[in-house]
């Protein structure tokens, strides 16, 4: 009754593409990010903003990048952690070895490193598919690891092999607070996210698209595989190598390669898939879900009021954490984005039934 | 459907009530200090880590049982971080919020990392206890880390010194070779620069073997320790490292007895497994260990007989 | 040189350990298209069950001798592992029937999570000792031709025997029986078998208890090895350069690419290591098995991937 499109006529082609043609989503994200922008920092605590609502922000910018290679390209790639190592490192050598290099830029150099990197290990994916491409993308993974730990250049020559920054400004504005790092992910977060739309919805998006579907067969009507592949891994690098700035600038402040280890490309794996392959609102679903769920589980037994040990608390996370993922997969494989699209497509019905 | 809307009714009610009784709770507890405990119970540096928590909760009970400290208990709370960074980060965020938060011991030399640049801020403590940050010994520079008992560097020249002593003087040690079998990780690479600079001094010659994090497979470690054939062996691990390492040690035909661990690798539950096999090996030790000092005695008495002990005795 | 062969026999026998795993994978993937990643938390599971039983088994039935409880506990074990591939069959995988290989995928990504968990509820989260008397001490060979002699691990030996054995009733079992013919006939077409009335479900219920049989003999012989604990599922992200090696649909595939992952590893931490600083062997495999990848994209012995547009 409320989500239709009656009345709703475009007169141009500018108008008719536009990402939201419905006026009721145009209000519905306006007031999303009144609430995220306004609402949000006033409003809430700052152990949410820093704990739950910064690396929610920071790892749905990840997981888009993912996206972008698992779910546009087809691309299944284990090595997400690394590229973001990559990126994160990157972005502390700019910042530390260059005087007065501005926040920013070290880190849009971070993701251009990781570009670099992903469209490296991206060469085999020309020819090798599948299951064994998964596997090969993890020699990314623990290259890095070892990287990271062994040359001593990229962490600036530090004893231990840890890195740290702190004092990061941009413009002169200190990004310290609560507040200010929460506000200056979001700020990039919605940036990239829309970039990333409008890519995938150009001419290098459909590639892409047909690249997953059949790759033969776009190949025979002028694809080229290359081309697509590769640009497919360096977006999805520079996105996920500026995701891991992010993480160990604002939200570590001090970090060790572990950070990024294979857990975390786990973790990132899992969120495309669970929020739904090939849809950009699905990374954020399932961020939103991988970083919400551990802790809710966490604090389960203590709001239901039983009091049980910290092992067994964390070892049920885990067995409920990994029955849920098999739960979802069986009741939507397509993810949580797909149980969305449904629940709008029965929301321009409501209230009739067909 | 029934049956779904009164369980929801319920959970609802449930977290309701919970959240209208956890303030009140709160203001119960003024004359305490409250101590967050980040510990690993799960993950591979459990073995390690399950009974030093369980320890460190059972001096805080005992503690209590004594009367507390000037007449203030002591609460405790545990979150568990897996010797994550990111874990540690977050539990931090949520404990410390909490009133009458006197330190925080994250029991990680990695999540001390990050938490020392978060300190300064929040005008918490960070306390280390023979781990963490070597360089915080410094106060000057970090006035919120107190690590205390010793630093990994002050390990490692304890050994050395050891070394010396044995050979029967500093100076014997020239030419010889000693081999520093090391996690991969800061908390490995931490004594690194003291040994090349103590070789240096004393002409010993290092060889640095790493072993990849967590350390479960270290075959081709040891057998470089066989092509080498250093004099000592320093063993640098934690968690399930040590006792594989003690394993591939016995299979490659090291001897123990020339093997010494840093405090962190010379746990029980580290030979426990490899059984007579361990026999000679040798690991500094921070505390008195045994069932017959005054600390054990008194905790056995006053919180496991109680019924309050934590974990196995 | 002596140095040089005792690097490559130390390799490839690890190598077979590792293809002890390796066979889990491939027999799932053989029969069944799943990539079950839950092979390393299926290893862990299994020794877990193994190494907790052989300590109960005493306690609870008031017996001594460790023979027996090893025996008994292998059976216990072997009848856990045949549960839970049932309840993996029943509860996850008839229900995701036709999805996606990398939905599959990421549902025993799941059931790993999920094995972790409870394996680690169950039987706890200590490390433990599994004692099937296997030998510790080292072997020196050939003290003749080489000063000291070649060290050789005797429980590497043993192991790398086992697993050759394993491979040999493997083998036998998908050539000669009427299952292992029908295990063939499922991993070449679903609907085909089902159609000439070879029942989907039981078969599946089989592979994966062959499956969890394998992975039980790869836990005792990695825990005796290693002791039980958590880390040992991170073994199987050793293991995974010989699956992708060999080929995910080959069981000889599984060895070879066992000895060569192996060797390569040992040889090139030994050699090429200290020049890089250390600690490279696991990237090292990888990018090796990525190497040969290059040149043959199914793997040396997997089946050729065929395209059809």
């Amino acid at each position: 009754m409320f989500y239709r499109e009656n009345g709703q006529f475009k007169s141009s082609y500018r108008a008719d593409q536009q990402i939201f043609p419905i006026a009721q989503d145009r209000i519905a994200i306006a007031l999303l990010l009144l609430v995220a922008f306004v609402v949000v920092p006033l409003g809430v605590s700052d152990y949410w903003m820093r704990a739950i609502l910064t690396p929610f922000l920071i790892l749905s910018l990840a997981a888009l990048g993912l996206n972008i290679l698992v779910g546009y390209c087809g691309q299944i790639s284990l090595g997400t952690g690394a590229f973001m190592a990559v990126g994160a490192y990157a972005a502390y050598n700019f910042h530390v070895r260059i005087d007065g290099m501005p926040l920013i830029a070290s880190m849009l150099l971070g993701g251009l490193c990781a570009t670099l990197i992903g469209v490296l290990f991206g060469i085999p994916s020309l020819r090798i598919k599948g299951l064994y491409l998964a596997v090969a993308t993890l020699a990314a993974q623990f290259f890095t690891d070892w990287a990271f730990l062994r040359i001593q250049w990229f962490t600036n020559n530090s004893s231990s092999g840890s890195v740290s920054v702190a004092g990061l400004n941009v413009l002169g504005m200190p990004i310290e607070s609560a507040v200010q790092k929460y506000i200056f992910c979001l700020v990039v977060v919605v940036v990239f996210a829309l970039l990333a739309k409008n890519l995938v919805r150009s001419a290098i998006g459909r590639e892409w698209m047909a690249m997953r579907d059949m790759d033969v067969a776009a190949a025979v009507i002028g694809i080229r595989p290359v081309y697509a592949k590769l640009t497919a891994f360096a977006v999805s690098s520079f996105i996920v190598g500026v995701a891991g700035a992010l993480w160990g600038f604002i939200h570590l402040g001090a970090w060790e390669p572990a950070a990024f280890s294979i857990d975390r490309s786990f973790q990132l794996l899992f969120m495309v898939i669970i929020g739904g392959l090939g849809s950009i609102m699905g990374s954020f679903f399932g961020a939103a879900f991988i970083v919400l769920l551990p802790l809710f589980l966490n604090q389960l037994p203590a709001w239901l009021g039983f009091s049980i040990s910290t092992a067994l608390a964390s070892h049920l996370e885990t067995m409920i954490f990994g029955a849920l993922i098999v739960f979802f997969l069986i009741v939507e494989p397509h993810g949580l984005a797909r149980l969305w699209s449904t629940a709008k497509e029965k929301l321009r019905l409501w209230p009739f039934p067909h | 459907m029934k049956l779904k809307s009164i369980a929801l009714t319920a959970a609802l009610v449930a977290s309701t009530l919970g959240a209208v009784f956890a303030p009140s709770l709160a203001q119960a507890q003024a004359k305490e200090q409250f101590f967050p405990l980040l510990v690993y119970r799960t993950g591979p540096y459990a073995p390690n880590g399950t009974p030093w928590a369980n320890g460190k909760q059972d001096y805080l009970k005992l503690i209590n049982a004594q009367g507390g400290i000037n007449g203030v208990k002591i609460t405790f709370e545990e979150c568990e971080t897996g010797y994550a960074t990111d874990k540690g980060v977050e539990c931090y965020e949520r404990l410390k919020g909490r009133p009458g938060v006197a330190l925080f011991d994250p029991q990680a030399t990695g999540i001390t990392f990050a938490l020392t640049d978060k300190v300064p801020s929040d005008k918490i403590p960070l306390i280390t206890l023979g781990y963490g940050l070597a360089a915080s010994q410094d106060g000057g520079v970090f006035k919120w880390n107190f690590p205390l008992m010793g630093s990994y560097w002050t390990a490692a020249d304890i050994l050395i010194q050891h070394l010396g002593k044995k050979e029967g003087g500093l100076d014997k040690l020239k030419g010889k070779k000693i081999a520093l079998v090391y996690h991969d990780s800061p908390f490995g690479k931490e004594p690194i620069p003291l040994l090349q600079e103590r070789a240096r001094m004393h002409g010993f010659e290092l060889s640095l073997i790493p072993v990849t994090a967590p350390g479960v497979e270290q075959k081709s470690a040891w057998l470089q320790v066989r092509q080498q054939r250093p004099d000592f062996v320093l063993l640098w691990g934690w968690g399930v490292m040590n006792s594989t390492a003690l394993k591939e040690a016995v299979a490659t035909g090291y001897p123990r007895e020339k093997m010494y661990g840093v405090w962190w690798a010379g746990a029980e539950p580290d030979v426990k497994d490899v059984g007579a096999n361990a026999k000679g090996y040798n690991a500094l030790a921070l505390n008195g260990s045994g069932p017959d000092t005054k600390v054990i005695q008194d905790i056995l008495k006053q919180v496991h007989d109680k019924g309050q002990g934590t974990g196995p005795k | 040189m002596g140095f040089f062969l005792e690097t490559l026999f130390g390799g490839l026998m690890v190598g077979m350990l590792y293809s002890l795993i390796a066979i889990g994978f491939v027999l799932i993937y053989k029969a069944s298209g799943v990539f079950n990643f839950a092979q390393g938390a299926m290893v862990l599971f299994a020794a877990l069950a193994m190494a907790r039983f052989a300590e109960w088994f005493p306690l609870w039935f008031g017996f001594q001798s460790q023979v027996l409880a090893n025996i008994l506990a292998f059976i216990a074990a072997m009848a856990v592992m045949v549960l839970v591939a049932w309840l993996i069959e029943r509860l996850a995988l008839s229900r995701l029937v036709n999805q996606e290989g990398i939905t599959l995928l990421m549902a025993t990504l799941g059931i790993a999570y999920f094995l972790d968990g409870v394996g680690q509820t169950l039987f706890g989260n200590d490390i433990y000792k599994i004692d099937v008397g296997m030998p510790k001490e080292p072997l020196l060979v050939l003290q003749g031709s080489f000063e000291g002699g070649l060290l050789l691990s005797q429980e590497d030996l043993i192991a790398a025997l086992v697993a050759a054995g394993l491979v040999v009733v493997l083998a036998i079992f998908f050539q000669k029986t009427a299952t292992g013919r029908a295990l063939r006939a499922v991993a070449d077409d679903h609907q085909a078998a089902q159609s000439i009335g070879i029942p989907l479900k039981r078969i599946w219920v089989i592979v994966w208890s062959v499956a969890g049989f394998s992975a039980l003999v790869a836990g005792i012989i990695w825990g005796s090895k290693l002791g039980v604990q958590f880390s040992l599922s991170l073994v199987a992200l050793k293991a995974l350069p010989v699956v992708i090696l060999g080929g995910l649909t080959s069981i000889p595939g599984a060895i070879i690419g066992g000895l060569l992952i192996g060797a390569g590893e040992k040889l090139s931490e030994i050699y090429l290591g200290p020049l890089l600083g250390g600690g490279i062997e696991i990237w090292f495999a990888y990018v090796l098995a990525l190497v040969f990848l290059l040149v043959r994209p199914q793997g040396l012995f997997g089946e050729k991937i065929i395209d059809r547009v």
